[in-house]
């Protein structure tokens, strides 16, 4: 048996139809015979009812939203390549993206030290 | 649900055309439950973007140990408030456009429950989403959260008091 207080705060869960069987057959044994408790789930109903509706009347989402995730930091590879050299230490990366616009990067190290040579970056990139 | 998980799987392997059906399906809910937390427009389309590349990069990480949906949720979630957090140091505080100058909810009642879940907390205005909007059962909405599920309900219970207070 369930008192009033636990089915009053399972009784959102109990509509959007997600409770496990027993609980849901606790909650529904109990409203049958609780008027308090089934004024809870009338009130509960109706306001599930305006917050979904509320949320469904949100803009939608704008198409550059979807052109950004394509072509912002979410760039989508087409390929790459990456070369190196075990005794020069060289290693070199080309990435082709979408954009068109390659990135190279370029990882040189002699004797242990890390020496800069090339690098491009994207603009705003991370 | 396993419809779902098969576009994962393939995005995972970087087929675009898999996750251009995967955008389609969630964009629009990470949307809708970044609006609600956020209440600007503007930053929950960043939001959408960053959870959608995320989406995109980390594919191949997905457990299968939750629906996927769950698993984009606690994506979007952790983008949403990492933009929380940087509001509230202020760090952005120009950027913000209230939801409520949208003109989406046209009518004056409408406006009024738009108002009513924008002035609950944060914590209180996602649970209220995902329990009446995304259907969500409340252990996976304390799964998503990491909170207990007594938080779960209690947090639902005083959103759902003050709710009524503002409307009935």
């Amino acid at each position: 048996m369930i008192d009033c207080e636990q089915v009053r705060e399972l009784i959102p869960w109990y509509l959007n139809g997600t409770l496990a069987g027993v609980e849901a057959a606790a909650v529904a044994a109990h409203i049958a015979s609780c008027t308090k408790c089934r004024e809870e789930l009338a009130l509960t109903l109706q306001l599930s009812f305006q917050v979904r509706t509320a949320i469904e009347d949100m803009p939608p989402v704008p198409k550059r939203v979807w052109d950004r995730v394509r072509t912002g930091k979410g760039e989508i590879p087409l390929g790459s390549l990456n070369l190196g050299s075990f005794l020069l230490g060289l290693s070199m990366g080309l990435s082709v993206t979408r954009r068109g616009r390659p990135r190279v990067t370029s990882n040189l190290r002699l004797l242990g030290r890390q020496v800069p040579i090339y690098n491009t970056r994207e603009e705003g990139g991370e | 649900m396993a419809h779902e998980r098969d576009l994962l799987a393939r995005v995972a392997l970087k087929d675009e055309s898999s996750f251009h059906l995967l955008y389609e399906e969630f964009a629009k809910r990470v949307f809708r439950y970044a609006l609600t937390l956020l209440r600007d427009q503007h930053l929950a389309e960043e939001v959408v973007q960053e959870t959608m590349t995320t989406v995109w990069s980390k594919a191949g990480t997905y457990s299968g140990s939750a629906r996927v949906s769950t698993w984009i949720f606690g994506i979007a979630r952790h983008k949403a408030y990492d933009i929380l957090r940087s509001e509230r140091k202020g760090a952005r505080a120009t950027e913000v456009t209230a939801i409520m100058d949208d003109p989406a909810p046209a009518i004056e009642r409408q406006e009024r429950v738009v108002a009513a879940i924008n002035g609950l907390p944060p914590d209180q205005r996602e649970i209220v989403f995902l329990t009446f909007y995304e259907n969500l059962p409340y252990k996976t909405i304390a799964h998503l959260l990491e909170i207990p599920e007594g938080t779960v309900k209690s947090r639902m219970y005083h959103a759902k008091k003050k709710l009524a207070e503002a409307l009935t």
